[in-house]
């Protein structure tokens, strides 16, 4: 899957398209290029695939077939679930909890219906990024539409018990939304959406091809359409279905969960061999929680710029991504390093790396070595 | 009745002996970038003519040299046929909401039965017969001209509203070739455009340390140079030098020396390339006390360290009149996007304002760098970038 002597740890931000995902692909923009709401078979063979994807996706998630309606990706699920949530139900209320290290498709849409005269709460976090249940439980109020508490914290794999947090808001106010975004948690955990009302996906980040991902709408769940037309999707949501991407994406996720018992063991190893490399080396603060997600660590080196160090990197062939721009403490820190009050020695050289499962334990090996010699090298 | 494009000759019109070589230079340039051949071409006296060309291939306003550009009416020489072009002209004006007019003819060619002083007047009348309700004559401050320019062979005629500026400046190629030395930021390719405005073809060469700096950092350079090529017929060499070497061991240094070092060894290298490649000065973007490195003294111990001449078109420029250019030929927004933050890492917080040439000369000698200059210049990458 790697380039030859290439390793790449940049996961959380985006993986390399499976091999077998893009044959699954490749006949979908062949001879099944129909459109799936043609009357003909080329129509017919084009929907079967959607439909297949579809219910590969459901058996997964447990949820029906009927509650998996496909979208652009998760910026697109995440904008629908918060907004169509909101507008379907501003009749009843006008209040959104959230909290303060979500991703930005959340957080900027939040500030949008701020705009627009909705109230959001945003909760703290503590230092590994969880929040208080009882403080979000004490957050609602009889004008509360809707509750966004993502799954698994992108940039340090904080994992939120999501069907806990649900229980106690609905417990508190029946009919509340419950939303969660779920792109880093898809292929990594296995899921139950228990509880949760609406659950957003994204392909491209479990190996499946970009410009595609789904969102959950659990039975009865009134929220308003985002995109208005042709009446695709279970007249959910317009447009001409991204045929080979769906198709892709199905096959991705069915992939993430074969044999998931053998990956969460090599993720376990690679982990620990790789918390144990790091613990050897002088100035790291490991800014992922220690009961995170296997695959994502989140690492600090003191006086050292991210920025430099990820280049130094770049330059022996491993790419991964940093938590702030260069240099500045202000400028450009990514706000979860923020929330979680990472010290200020820390934050400028805050690294992310995001493993897959074609991660190897050499690879491993091979980048905590670069990374002790180019710490020397480059500390200011 | 054809419609042509008029191209007026500014100041190279007026150049004595040399017109000849600037005239194919600049036929050569629109040629490059118009894609037209020596038949749609004909040479007036102040004048460019071009025919066949597409709306598409219109691009004539990057190509210095052109004081201003028309689409113009070209008639059969007599007057029957510019009354005719000379109503429809004014007619379009007219709808257009103009009431006051003049004409504004001019007899290249002697033999031509009329004057121009009595083309003036025979013309304005026409105009007057038929649009005489909508239109009077103001000789001062018109709403529209309509010119008149009766050559050999034909007329030409247009409104003065139709006439577009051209970049003026003189053709790119004429004042030989530069080097500039671009740098990412506001100033460099402003400097850069105002050289190719004089007539110099110019090639770059950037400066890329990493892991200091990384690929997006190139890339804007990238396409900082697309921009600039369209002024320069369509091509620039890109000339990558990797300083990252030079810059690292240059820390050995007091940090207040730091920048100034590393301009005098970008120099040096520039200097070799262009020596190399037979430029004929080095360009740079550097503005007279407009950061604490750019004073006389500084920019002095950087000439210092070369014999070669560096042009400075910036030299008298406020950084908003910079601004304003690096604006108008699309390069602002490219150059402010923040892909070199790093290089603070490598550069002075206090950078020593009053440079002593001799401490400066000295640790030179005492870094002993002379061979990782010529490591970056045999590592030398360069691009062809369109």
């Amino acid at each position: 899957m790697n380039e030859v002597n290439k390793i790449y740890l940049d996961n959380n931000a985006t993986t390399p398209l499976d091999p077998k995902v893009k044959e699954a692909m490749l006949p979908y923009m062949e001879e099944f290029f129909g459109n799936p709401s043609s009357l003909h078979i080329k129509g017919v063979e084009a929907m079967r695939g959607i439909e297949e994807a579809r219910r590969k996706i459901a058996g997964i998630l447990c949820v029906k077939s009927s509650e998996v309606i496909f979208t652009s990706g998760a910026t697109e699920s995440d904008n629908w679930a918060v907004k169509g949530a909101t507008f379907a139900h501003q009749k009843s209320g006008n209040h959104i909890i959230t909290q303060k290290t979500e991703h930005k498709a959340v957080l900027r849409t939040c500030q949008y219906l701020e705009s627009k005269g909705f109230e959001v709460t945003y909760l703290d976090v503590d230092g590994e990024g969880r929040i208080n249940k009882d403080e979000l439980v004490d957050s609602i109020t009889d004008r509360t539409i809707l509750v966004s508490i993502m799954h698994v914290n992108n940039e340090i794999g904080t994992v939120y018990p999501i069907n806990d947090l649900a229980r106690a808001c609905k417990n508190k106010k029946k009919d509340i939304i419950f939303f969660s975004d779920g792109v880093q948690a898809l292929g990594k955990l296995e899921i139950n959406l228990e509880g949760i009302d609406l659950y957003a996906l994204s392909s491209h980040k479990v190996h499946g091809p970009k410009g595609v991902g789904a969102l959950i709408i659990k039975e009865g769940v009134n929220i308003e359409k985002l995109i208005h037309g042709g009446n695709q999707e279970n007249r959910m949501r317009s447009g001409t279905e991204n045929v080979a991407g769906i198709v892709g994406f199905g096959k991705a996720v069915e992939l993430m969960y074969e044999d998931f018992e053998v990956k969460k063991k090599h993720f376990e190893k690679l982990r620990s061999k790789f918390l144990e490399y790091l613990g050897d080396m002088e100035g790291v603060r490991i800014n992922s929680p220690q009961n995170g997600i296997l695959m994502t660590l989140n690492v600090s080196f003191e006086r050292v710029p991210a920025e430099i160090l990820l280049h130094a990197l770049e330059l022996e062939g491993i790419y991964v991504s940093s938590g702030s721009a260069c240099s500045s403490a202000n400028r450009g820190a990514s706000h979860v390093l923020e929330e979680i009050k990472v010290p200020d020695e820390y934050i400028t050289g805050s690294l992310r790396f995001g493993l897959s499962r074609f991660t190897s334990e050499k690879d491993i090996d091979f980048t905590c070595k670069v990374l002790k010699n180019k710490l020397k090298e480059l500390r200011v | 009745m054809e419609k042509v494009i008029l191209i007026k000759l500014g100041e190279i019109w007026l150049k004595g002996k040399n017109r000849d070589e600037f005239i194919g230079r600049l036929i050569k340039n629109i040629k490059a970038s118009t894609g037209l051949s020596n038949k749609d071409i004909i040479i007036g006296q102040g004048r460019i003519y071009l025919y066949n060309l597409k709306p598409s291939n219109y691009n004539l306003k990057p190509i210095f040299g052109i004081h201003s550009f028309v689409e113009a009416y070209e008639v059969e020489p007599n007057l029957k046929e510019a009354v005719k072009i000379t109503h429809e002209i004014a007619g379009k004006e007219v709808e257009n909401g103009a009431k006051t007019f003049k004409i504004e003819a001019r007899r290249a060619d002697k033999k031509f039965e009329k004057s121009s002083m009595e083309l003036n007047q025979e013309l304005g009348e026409a105009v007057l017969n038929k649009f005489g309700e909508m239109l009077t004559v103001d000789v001062k401050n018109p709403d529209f001209s309509i010119f008149v320019e009766v050559q050999k062979s034909s007329i030409y005629l247009y409104s003065s509203k139709d006439e577009v500026a051209g970049p003026k400046g003189l053709p790119v190629g004429i004042s030989g070739t530069g080097l500039l030395l671009l740098s990412g930021g506001i100033d460099s390719p402003v400097a850069g455009w105002m050289s190719q405005k004089r007539g110099m073809k110019i090639d770059a060469v950037h400066f890329y340390s990493p892991p200091y700096t990384g690929e997006k950092a190139k890339e804007k350079v990238v396409d900082l140079c697309r921009k600039l090529a369209v002024f320069n017929g369509g091509e620039i060499q890109l000339y990558l030098v990797n300083l990252a070497r030079i810059q690292v061991e240059s820390k050995k240094a007091p940090e207040r020396l730091w920048t100034l070092l590393h301009r005098r060894f970008m120099v040096q290298i520039a200097k070799e390339i262009a020596q190399k490649k037979n430029y004929k000065a080095l360009i740079n973007g550097e503005s007279l006390g407009q950061v604490a490195s750019q004073t006389i003294e500084n920019i002095a111990a950087v000439d210092y360290a070369i014999n070669f001449p560096i042009l400075r078109p910036l030299v008298g420029f406020d950084k908003l009149e910079t601004i304003e250019i690096a604006k108008r030929i699309d390069t602002y927004e490219i150059s402010i996007l923040p892909f070199e933050d790093c290089c603070t890492v490598l550069s002075s917080a206090n950078p020593k304002t009053k440079a002593k040439l001799q401490e400066i000369a000295q640790w030179e000698e005492k870094l002993k760098l002379q061979d990782a200059v010529q490591e970056a210049i045999n590592n030398l990458e360069v691009k062809k970038i369109t």
